[in-house]
């Protein structure tokens, strides 16, 4: 089995699962039309469908064809914005800003944006989905400080880390093997670790029966912390972060619906 | 090569003389279809242009940077309409329509004129398939924003959301009919597919006005 075949099945496998979900959606949406945050679910599963649909027959029938500027870009573009817009209504934060978090989230946005250049070297689409992915990163940083998901310390915990990471990916650059295969190896167990954090969170959030918008909130940043190791892995482990997300995008619309149910 | 800009002056001028006898909606489709074929010309310029920048070739110009081209200038003057005279859902609707079905006929005929039109099987495939896709994606997007502006969440990421939901959907059907085979006769029904299922949302979006 080769790994463009599991490529394919996993991004299948979560076209299905985000086709059921867009059904399920339309169902919730029918009845309850005046929760806005239902709606931008709905938009958001279904630019996600269409752009794994997209990425399957891609992959089927042109992998590896350069494409700077296609559908798919507006598309991940579209759907991130809509993840922000359905965390934003579903927590809303109004004019309060939290200066240091969304410091840290614009540096961390911004350099993730460097490093995409330099592994891509395509200016234009990095720049443009850089700057969505840097409100989306703000977006769940003021939600997680509304909601006061994290103490204090793990919000120095959260910078060192990200700090952590993107030194860790420059220094990629520097090193030849076997040095760049270890410090690759490092990052990847902080992406896990990130990610195992906040499922551990969850999972806490779940069982103490906390508010919807608490759990939105951890589940929505969980998304996010997902896109940043799905930008910056491959093969395998992208694999790995691609059924993550899929499971997220399970939990994000359980969430939602009891946020729809409580409003 | 073909004169597009000729083929383009040609159509149009019965059409404008017809706005004179027309009025109501005949006179807003009738405008909107010479929008639409507007739009698929200033399209071509701009993926040609594109074409030369990125070097990507025409073959794949086509299929990956049109659907983006397209759909854009598909539904900027839609956007304009929307907002500016804020118009009732059906006169979006009928916009759309127009709009789709102009950009789908300007294409077509400059297609036949470039490839021929001998074949009438494979032109009735290609007027099925292309053309309703063209109003098919339009349309969607507009569905997205009336959806948007009736359940009170039009924001910036509601547009650039039904834009890209467009865009998805063109770029998919240009992906699908760029191989021959299987993938092609599932992209040719792909439109005519989504039509369906579009009329009975609208019938679902109508029925709770």
């Amino acid at each position: 089995m080769t790994f463009e075949f599991l490529d394919i099945i996993s991004a299948l496998l979560q076209t299905v699962v985000l086709g059921l979900l867009l059904f399920l959606t339309i169902r919730l949406l029918l009845r309850n039309k005046e929760s806005v945050t239902v709606v931008f679910m709905c938009f958001c599963f279904a630019l996600c469908f269409f752009s794994d649909l997209y990425w399957v027959v891609y992959d089927i029938l042109r992998p590896d064809t350069r494409m700077p500027f296609a559908a798919n870009e507006f598309g991940e573009a579209g759907l991130l914005l809509m993840i922000a817009a359905t965390l934003n209504s579903a927590v809303p934060h109004g004019s309060r800003v939290a200066l240091k978090q969304t410091m840290g989230a614009v540096i961390f946005g911004a350099c993730n944006v460097a490093l995409w250049i330099a592994w891509s070297g395509e200016w234009v689409q990095d720049i443009l989905i850089g700057l969505v992915v840097t409100w989306l990163i703000y977006s769940a940083v003021c939600s997680l400080k509304v909601t006061r998901v994290l103490s204090k310390f793990e919000w120095i915990l959260l910078g060192v880390y990200c700090a952590l990471l993107i030194a860790g990916q420059t220094l990629t650059f520097v090193f030849d093997d076997p040095v760049k295969s270890a410090i690759d190896t490092g990052c990847y167990v902080l992406l896990i670790l990130g990610i195992v954090y906040f499922l551990i969170k969850l999972c806490i959030s779940f069982c103490k029966r906390e508010p919807s918008k608490k759990l939105t909130s951890i589940i929505i940043s969980a998304m996010v912390w997902d896109s940043v190791c799905l930008y910056m892995s491959a093969d395998m482990m992208y694999r790995i972060f691609l059924n993550v997300e899929t499971v997220l995008f399970v939990l994000m619309y359980l969430a939602v619906r009891k946020v729809a149910s409580e409003s | 090569m073909i004169y597009s800009e000729n083929i383009f002056v040609c159509m149009i001028v019965p059409l404008f003389l017809t706005l004179i006898f027309v009025k109501g909606n005949a006179r807003r489709l009738e405008l909107n279809f010479i929008i639409g074929m507007l739009a698929c010309l200033l399209g071509a310029y701009i993926s040609g242009f594109f074409n030369a920048i990125s070097g990507m070739g025409i073959e794949d110009t086509a299929i990956f940077i049109s659907p983006v081209v397209e759909e854009g200038m598909k539904f900027l003057p839609l956007l304009f309409y929307f907002f500016m005279f804020e118009p009732d859902d059906d006169s979006l609707f009928l916009a759309a329509v127009g709009m789709g079905a102009g950009f789908a006929s300007y294409e077509n005929v400059c297609y036949m004129v470039s490839s021929g039109a001998e074949s009438l099987s494979f032109l009735l495939i290609r007027g099925l398939a292309v053309g309703v896709m063209h109003i098919v994606s339009v349309y969607g997007s507009v569905l997205g924003l009336v959806i948007a502006r009736r359940l009170k969440a039009m924001r910036i990421s509601s547009v650039i959301g039904a834009l890209s939901l467009s865009m998805l959907f063109h770029g998919t059907y240009n992906l699908l009919v760029s191989e021959p085979g299987i993938t092609s006769y599932i992209g040719y029904s792909l439109p005519l597919l989504t039509a369906v299922v579009m009329l009975i949302a609208m019938q679902r979006l109508k029925s709770g006005k």
